[in-house]
């Protein structure tokens, strides 16, 4: 059965081109092109035009609080607030449906490229560039914040160590500063070959809890886990310790 | 050596793509081949963990290169027809939409941004550093796909994920790659590729080419190709395979038949959840055989889609023993609390409200709110062009879309809460969120194809070429 035609009226069909009257003109052609490409251009910029202005909105934050940092009865004060209340309070259906197109094209894309061309420069200065992997690590130190506490972890712990880590309370959950740093499946990426569980979620990693061999401190948390004393004017915020035995050293890190 | 990598999994595509046929557009290609060779080159990576065999890359040259040849010998004669059919095509003024070369050099500019974003950062999001990334590397180290993490559950939530998108990242860390994200910048050019091919068999370049670029700056979507998460890969799929089953649906050309249901098989090769749109494609290939009676295609294109599913199934069961917990509640019934969360937050995505912190226009811009437009304009253009004219039309591209995204919508309002860990805001802040791009080449599709939109389109053509 298989070729049959489908029967329905289908959609208008594209007829083939046919040839002008007088034979083909390269400068009718031209204009045609160029008048569909400028109503096209036109109402891109039209969008453009009516989504610049959030472009402005962080200048304009930074204004205000530079001017109320240096004087809080500044008169311009009020005058950049309703600028910028001008600005957000804008929620016409219009705007709220093209801004994202906004930000995909000039924040996302082309605004990226610019930071990413600066940041090659930087590297390249710094001789950061010389190796593949120096070039990765500085970049992974710059999007994970705890990237060098973890490379000191596996710096500092052999590779079947199984590794404690604090609990996600809200003062770490919080914190961006730590990551997922309560995460183990977040941690491991870091640490592999090396294993890791947090603390309170034991149960979940039984075979695990079983084979603890460090406990991970963070923010001066975990040495309640330590199966000996570290005394309070040695203890460090944050640190690796050895489960059993205390370190030859107890160094501060980092 | 990752040059030679990603060379052979285009090459084991393009194998099987002339192996379907010989006639084909740059673009299908480009997209399709990528699609295919990755999908078959994660299905040979499962296939030695299965056989206990360790990846390597002399053993992945090896493996490529015997497929490669015997897809070759056993297609040798097409082969050999094709070279006699090539022509070199000749290009005058006339030849050249400049519209549509205008819009390519500028969605070309903004590919090259997006993707110098992408290969320039590691991965940083917390489902590619806790899941994704971190399988895709201990599996290139390990050499196997069940990697020793699972013993101790800390494998991740997408170690139960079937392995076409961590396992393009293991395919690239076995290349000796730093960074797999390359992967990504290749699913989206496939995306772009495979749905600007598909369009221009309906409309002319100027729509395809304005309609591809909308399609690709939607927000969300494109930032998501500087992300190393699977929603986009999944998104190219869904779309090739949509699209591709659309066109053999409508013009009952052969090749699209094989296309829909190889890529529909990676589908679900890539994500489980994406049996939604398995069964989509499943309904519409059923409606069609109710016309046809052609038993012989349903059942193929039934067992090519539905069978990675089975066997992923079987090897989550058998090999990681992974304890599938139910994860919906199947006797809710009707909960006017859950429909309440669930449907307010569906319609901010789709008509560009608020809600929690989701700003639908933000994520998803126009897409929806002009799929709907176009949607009612055709249906008024009933009393112009008849009933049957507009109900027939697009028909199976309207059943996939509504049919998909009803069983979408019924799989986060039966989610079960506690086995997922999470409140249902937060799941459709997340999840539901990123799993609508599936729906956004399907609602373009759609958009550019219909009978209004052809029309208008069809006029600018003219106006275009002066006729």
């Amino acid at each position: 059965m298989a070729k049959h035609d489908n029967k329905h009226k289908a959609a208008p069909k594209q007829a083939p081109p046919k040839k002008a009257p007088g034979g083909f003109s390269a400068g009718g052609y031209l204009f045609r092109n160029l008048a569909i490409l400028a109503v096209i251009v036109v109402i891109a910029l039209f969008f453009k035009s009516r989504n610049s202005k959030f472009d402005k909105v962080q200048g304009l934050t930074q204004d205000f609080y530079r001017l109320q940092r240096q004087n809080p009865n500044s008169p311009e004060l009020q005058a950049l607030y309703n600028q910028i209340m001008e600005i957000q309070n804008d929620t016409s259906f219009l705007t709220r449906v093209t801004r994202g197109y906004h930000w995909a094209i000039n924040d996302l894309a082309l605004g990226s490229l610019e930071g990413i061309h600066e940041l090659d420069s930087t590297f390249h200065a710094n001789g950061i560039d010389s190796t593949e992997q120096a070039v990765y690590e500085q970049k992974m130190a710059m999007k994970i914040g705890l990237y060098p506490l973890l490379k000191y972890v596996n710096a500092n712990t052999p590779k079947d160590a199984v590794i404690l880590l604090p609990e996600g309370d809200a003062k770490l959950s919080d914190n961006g500063k730590w990551n997922f740093i309560y995460d183990p499946e977040w941690v491991e990426y870091f640490i592999y070959p090396r294993l890791c569980l947090t603390i309170g979620r034991e149960d979940e990693h039984p075979d695990l809890a079983k084979r603890v061999t460090h406990v991970l401190v963070v923010e001066g948390k975990g040495y309640d886990k330590l199966h000996y004393d570290v005394p309070v004017e040695q203890r460090v915020s944050e640190g690796i310790f050895p489960i059993n035995e205390p370190p030859a050293a107890l160094k501060p890190q980092q | 050596m990752l040059t030679l990598g990603i060379i052979l999994c285009y090459l084991l595509g393009l194998t099987v793509l002339l192996a379907i046929s010989r006639k084909y557009s740059l673009a299908e290609l480009i997209g399709y081949s990528y699609l295919i060779g990755m999908g078959l080159e994660t299905f040979i990576l499962f296939l030695l963990d299965v056989v206990g065999v360790h990846y390597s890359q002399g053993l992945l040259i090896g493996v490529n290169l015997a497929a490669i040849l015997a897809i070759s010998g056993i297609n040798y004669k097409g082969l050999m027809q094709l070279k006699d059919e090539f022509k070199m095509p000749s290009v005058s003024l006339k030849d050249i939409n400049l519209v549509a070369v205008a819009i390519f050099c500028l969605a070309a500019y903004l590919f090259y941004a997006i993707s110098v974003k992408n290969l320039f950062w590691p991965p940083s999001a917390h489902d590619a550093i806790g899941s994704f990334d971190k399988l895709g590397k201990i599996m290139a180290l390990e050499g196997k796909l069940k990697i020793s993490l699972f013993q101790y559950e800390l494998e991740g939530a997408g170690g139960l994920y079937p392995p076409l998108f961590h396992g393009s990242f293991a395919y690239m860390y076995i290349f000796g790659a730093l960074l797999p994200k390359i992967s990504i910048t290749l699913f989206f050019l496939s995306l772009l590729t495979t749905f600007y091919a598909i369009l221009r068999k309906y409309v002319d370049a100027t729509a395809a080419m304005l309609i591809t670029y909308l399609m690709m700056i939607t927000p969300e979507m494109f930032s998501h190709a500087a992300l190393a998460l699977g929603n986009m890969p999944t998104t190219a799929y869904v779309s090739a395979a949509a699209l591709a089953t659309f066109v053999w649906l409508d013009k009952r050309d052969v090749k699209y038949f094989w296309l829909g249901a190889v890529t529909m098989a990676f589908v679900i090769w890539i994500r489980s959840d994406t049996i939604v749109f398995t069964a989509a494609a499943l309904l519409i290939m059923g409606i069609d055989f109710l016309r046809t009676k052609d038993f012989k295609k349903l059942l193929a294109y039934s067992v090519i889609a539905v069978a990675p599913f089975i066997i992923w199934m079987l090897y989550l069961k058998l090999s990681i023993h992974a304890n599938q917990a139910a994860r919906f509640d199947l006797g809710m019934g009707y909960n006017a609390e859950r429909m309440g969360v669930v449907s307010t937050y569906v319609k901010s995505f789709l008509f560009a409200g608020s809600h929690g912190r989701i700003d639908g226009g933000q994520l998803y811009g126009i897409v929806f709110i002009v799929f709907a437009l176009v949607l009612l304009i055709n249906l008024a253009l009933i009393f112009v062009a008849g009933a049957k004219t507009i109900l027939t039309d697009k028909m199976y591209a309207l059943l996939f879309f509504f049919g998909s995204f009803f069983l979408y919508f019924l799989v986060f309002y039966l989610i079960d809460e506690k086995a997922q860990r999470a409140p249902i805001a937060s799941l459709m802040e997340s999840s539901f969120k990123r799993g609508l791009f599936c729906f956004v080449p399907l609602a373009w599709f759609y958009v550019a194809t219909s009978y209004g939109p052809a029309w208008l389109f069809n006029k600018i053509e003219r106006f275009r070429v002066g006729e």
